[in-house]
């Protein structure tokens, strides 16, 4: 569980995406609850995140054609969706990812240049 | 566009994506069930620790499925079928909203379909704003009317007019090969189609080769839908024969589907060219004296109005001169007026009754929202716990918005197509009681798209007016289902509003009805000066084709009369003209020397031709004197009657009887009588100064023989009609009619508004009382408790009934206090189109206002009586 005490960050509109694509491309396929539960792991809990609004991100990547998704067991033998990154899905992730250091570095020295 | 592609696909598949969206998400909520139960937690503690972390499982579904389709347009579809499936589920909201709105928007779209037909429409012609209608000043009046001659001359203005096309008006008689029957037909120049821009469906159309020569080409042109309704579309319609007026035309055309005459408010069935005036009408083309062509112009391009205005004016002297001597209508000069609607017939007459009508309807359909507001506000408070349980179900409250206008659309879109098919029957309606008394000039209009769109548009406005609010209201909704007055108040605050607004605008709809049936009534008892009961009028006239000269007490009519005076039925007859109420007149200016040798001057005297027996067949009083005789006979002394106002101005205080006075075709008559005053043209005109002449003694072409008989009058103007074809058959009977049927013709107009407001006022009323009903009922249902509280410590059931009562007259009153001043403010609009009646009537305030409070008190009596009969203990265990 999350500790209540930390501040915590809204997911950033349209990183998601991203987060999923690289989720999925360092731990092979997952299912939602797998992906979401990673996500928090590596934030350290310092993303909030309603499971639930995972799926519009799965349902957009995966009509994009950059995941799939198909139904299997998890250890525990329960069924579970699973979703995969696809080879569109990895140039995608490789496009979003510079995209993402460019605009992060610019929003660096911009805000370094304020202070 | 893949994205595109996938939601178009899951949109077809939606069924199985939402299952699948159900399983996994299940699936999702397990795992992490059985991950908080690995940490040790209870079974109920890790199944809502999971749904807490998820959020809202049904928010996420929401999210999930605008992601997946266009769920927008899939929403949209859901929605319209919650709508119509929660209105099936309360019918007795949905028919009271239903008949409200389709009475409401009904009216709407029947007046709506005048306004546009008359006012509004264009000619379907490439720039109708150049189009202009000729207009002829003369010294008295002004005449929209020329002879051909005059369309000749104004023809030749090429500086003014690039084209100019005349036509007339006319219902001849017209076998189609299936006996005679009166039809719509029109003479046209040759420049007519081309000017409409017309394109045959089948053979040609009248050109200018059809026109040139009197007589010469015996043609004419049917319309689209007399082709398929009389010739069921045969295609060898083409040198078919017509007969008009027993002549027979060879049909070379069939004008285009929906073609649109120059006057858009006509339908004619067929087309014949100017030049057969001489053989289908009285005279020759040529002459002078018939006027009987109307008149469109196109200016020429480049010409602005201002400048053809002053052109055609300067140039009236040369037009004049270019006519024949031997002509009336003489002085005139020329001027134009907008023709971009068409050829003006009746915009001038009806514009202000019918912008006045269009106001009373806009206050129907507010009265119709109001009732409609009103309805969706109890509904919705009926139903707060439907919204809370939605709510916290997870439906956000901009869907929630949706859905209740949504409702609210789909119950007017509804209310729309009643209202069209209303609106359809009342149109209908009103053209048949408008054309049935006067053939040559029937009204058509019929809806069109903007009729459509107006109606659509109404219904759309409505929807919103009546439901934003009551929408809004429900989608703020508590999810806590805790009771909030504060809101309950202001929508119980809101519906008594609504309340009184209707009441003030039922008294406005109420008081206006309550003008125009007086005003009827008065027009309808109004003393005339004679008896019309049991009187046929039938006008006499040369027959066509017969070029007759005006001759003194003609040998055929004088037969005629004869022989019609001996029918069995016929209680007396007289040949007269103009006739009464005939729509024609003729006047002069009387000028008389008195004993001292001075001038006097009495403008517009009637004259009327009185045949022997005139003013006994009218039962007209005769005060003086003595009536027509056999004795007033060509060649002896020149005998008039005056009327009382005549006398009187003439001669006050003195006997006319044996005076001399000068008549419009003698220097030298003698009065031999006089009569009490009586109507000549119009019900409602003051009594005019009317001198009558011997028939017999002067020349005539046309007559009215006004016969009064018992028995049925319509076999008695077939004998008449019989009589003349074989008697006289140089006349033909135009359009027999009893003279009440004349009298209803001329306030045909009055007829329409009383009718029109009676329905307005009465719709307003119970809309009212509707609203009234249900407000009272709601209360009575919500008091119950209290009422049993009050009953049992002593309240009689007559108290109990006068509590509800006294809440609905409050309402009224309030309604009322409102109502007065703004009914008698806007009754000022109506005041010209009034008889004998003020717009402050204070009979008509009392009738309106005990009818509302009536109507009030009766609506609140249903449900009061309801509340009485409560019984006290069961009313205590109340909730």
């Amino acid at each position: 569980m999350p500790s209540e005490d930390k501040p915590r960050l809204q997911v950033l509109q349209g990183t998601l995406d991203l987060i999923v694509l690289r989720t999925l491309a360092a731990m092979g396929p997952q299912h939602a609850y797998g992906i979401a539960t990673r996500v928090q792991q590596v934030s350290e809990d310092l993303l909030s995140l309603n499971q639930g609004t995972l799926y519009p991100a799965l349902v957009r990547l995966e009509q994009q054609g950059w995941i799939r998704g198909s139904w299997g067991r998890t250890e525990s033998n329960r069924e579970a969706r699973f979703y995969a990154i696809t080879r569109a899905g990895r140039k995608a992730l490789e496009e979003e990812t510079a995209r993402w250091r460019l605009l992060a570095g610019m929003m660096e020295k911009l805000l370094g240049e304020e202070s | 566009m893949r994205r595109f592609l996938a939601r178009l696909a899951a949109f077809a598949r939606r069924g199985r994506a939402e299952r699948e969206m159900a399983r996994e998400m299940a699936a999702h909520l397990a795992l992490m069930e059985e991950d908080f139960r690995r940490r040790g937690m209870g079974e109920r503690e890790a199944h809502f620790a999971a749904l807490r972390a998820w959020g809202g499982v049904e928010q996420a579904k929401e999210m999930h499925r605008e992601a997946r389709s266009f769920a927008a347009l899939d929403q949209w579809l859901q929605d319209a079928r919650h709508a119509v499936r929660s209105l099936r589920q309360s019918p007795g909201f949905t028919a009271v909203a239903l008949v409200s709105l389709a009475c409401g928007i009904g009216v709407n779209t029947a007046i709506f379909t005048l306004v546009n037909g008359i006012l509004l429409k264009r000619l379907p012609v490439a720039e109708p704003e150049r189009v202009v209608q000729v207009v002829a000043h003369l010294p008295q009046f002004e005449s929209t009317v020329f002879s051909y001659p005059g369309f000749r001359e104004l023809r030749r203005q090429t500086g003014i007019f690039s084209s100019l096309a005349a036509f007339n008006a006319n219902a001849p008689l017209v076998d189609f090969g299936a006996g005679e029957e009166q039809v719509e037909l029109a003479m046209v120049t040759g420049s007519y189609f081309g000017f409409m821009g017309a394109r045959p469906a089948l053979g040609r159309l009248i050109g200018e080769e059809d026109d040139l020569v009197e007589g010469a080409s015996p043609v004419c042109v049917i319309s689209y839908r007399t082709w398929q309704a009389r010739f069921g579309g045969a295609p060898d319609i083409i040198h078919r024969t017509v007969r008009v007026s027993g002549v027979p035309l060879a049909i070379v055309g069939v004008a285009p589907r929906g073609f649109v005459d120059a006057d858009i408010t006509r339908q004619d069935e067929v087309w014949a060219p100017t030049a057969l005036f001489g053989v289908l009408g009285p005279a020759p083309r040529e002459s002078g004296s018939y006027f009987w062509l109307r008149i469109l112009g196109r200016l020429r391009p480049g010409l602005s109005f201002a400048e053809a205005q002053s052109r055609l004016k300067a140039a009236s002297p040369e037009i004049e001169a270019g006519l024949p001597r031997d002509r009336g209508n003489r002085g005139a000069y020329y001027q134009i007026g907008d023709g971009s609607r068409g050829f003006d017939s009746w915009r001038n007459t009806f514009r202000e009754p019918l912008l006045m009508l269009m106001g009373a309807v806009t206050l129907v359909l507010l009265v119709a929202c109001a009732n409609l507001a009103n309805l969706l506000l109890a509904r919705s408070g009926e139903r707060r716990q439907e919204f809370a349980i939605k709510l916290s179900l997870g439906i956000s409250r901009a869907r929630l918005l949706r859905q209740l206008l949504l409702e609210t659309l789909a119950v007017a879109s509804a209310g729309g197509v009643l209202a069209w098919v209303l609106g359809i029957a009342v149109t209908g309606y009103l053209l048949r009681t408008m054309n049935e008394a006067n053939p040559y000039r029937r009204l058509h209009v019929a809806p069109d798209t903007t009729v459509a769109l107006y109606t659509f548009g109404a219904c759309l406005l409505t929807a919103l007016a009546a439901g934003l609010y009551p929408a809004w209201q429900a989608a703020r909704t508590d999810v806590a289902p805790r009771l909030a007055p504060a809101g309950m108040a202001r929508r119980g605050l809101l519906r008594r509003g609504l309340i009184v607004v209707q009441v003030t605008l039922a008294v406005v709809l109420l008081f206006g009805a309550s003008l125009f049936a007086h005003s009827l009534h008065k027009l309808r008892t109004v003393d005339l000066g004679y008896d019309i009961e049991n009187v046929l009028s039938v006008p006499l006239g040369p027959a066509m084709g017969r070029h007759l000269k005006p001759s003194v007490a003609p040998p055929g009519m004088m037969a005629a009369l004869e022989r019609v005076r001996g029918l069995p039925g016929v209680e007396a007859a007289a040949l007269s003209y103009p006739g009464l109420l005939s729509g024609n007149m003729a006047s002069y200016d009387l000028r008389l020397r008195d004993a001292a040798g001075v001038e006097h001057k009495i403008e517009n005297v009637y004259e009327m031709k009185a045949g022997a027996g005139f003013f006994a067949t009218l039962r007209m009083p005769l005060l003086k004197g003595r009536d027509f005789g056999p004795q007033d006979r060509a060649g002896a002394p020149i005998a008039v009657v005056v009327n009382e106002r005549l006398a009187s101005l003439a001669w006050p205080g003195e006997d006319p009887v044996g005076r001399h006075m000068p008549i419009s075709f003698t220097k030298d008559a003698v009065v031999v009588g006089v009569v009490g005053n009586s109507k000549y043209l119009d019900v409602r005109e003051q009594a005019r100064p009317i001198v009558y002449e011997a028939f017999e003694q002067g020349r005539v072409l046309s007559a009215m023989l006004e016969i009064r008989g018992h028995g049925d009058l319509g076999r008695l103007a077939r004998d008449v009609r019989r009589i003349v074809k074989s008697t006289a058959p140089e006349y033909e009977v135009r359009n027999p009619a009893p003279l009440a049927v004349l009298r209803d013709t001329n306030i045909s107009q009055d007829r329409i508004l009383a009718f029109l407001s009676s329905l307005f006022g009465a719709l307003g009323t119970v809309l009212a009382m509707v609203g009234i009903y249900g407000l009272i009922a709601y209360s009575v249902a919500r008091r119950t408790r209290e009422v049993g509280i009050r009953m049992s410590v002593g309240a009689r059931r007559g108290d109990v009934l006068w509590l509800f009562l006294r809440e609905s007259l409050a309402l009224a009153a309030a309604g009322m206090a409102l109502g007065l001043p703004l009914a008698l403010a806007l009754a000022r609009f109506a005041g010209k189109m009034l008889y004998g009646v003020s717009t402050s009537e204070p009979a008509d305030l009392a009738i309106t206002l005990a009818l509302l409070a009536a109507g009030s008190a009766a609506a609140a009596y249903l449900p009061g009586r309801r509340a009485a009969r409560i019984d006290p203990v069961e009313a205590l265990r109340h909730e």
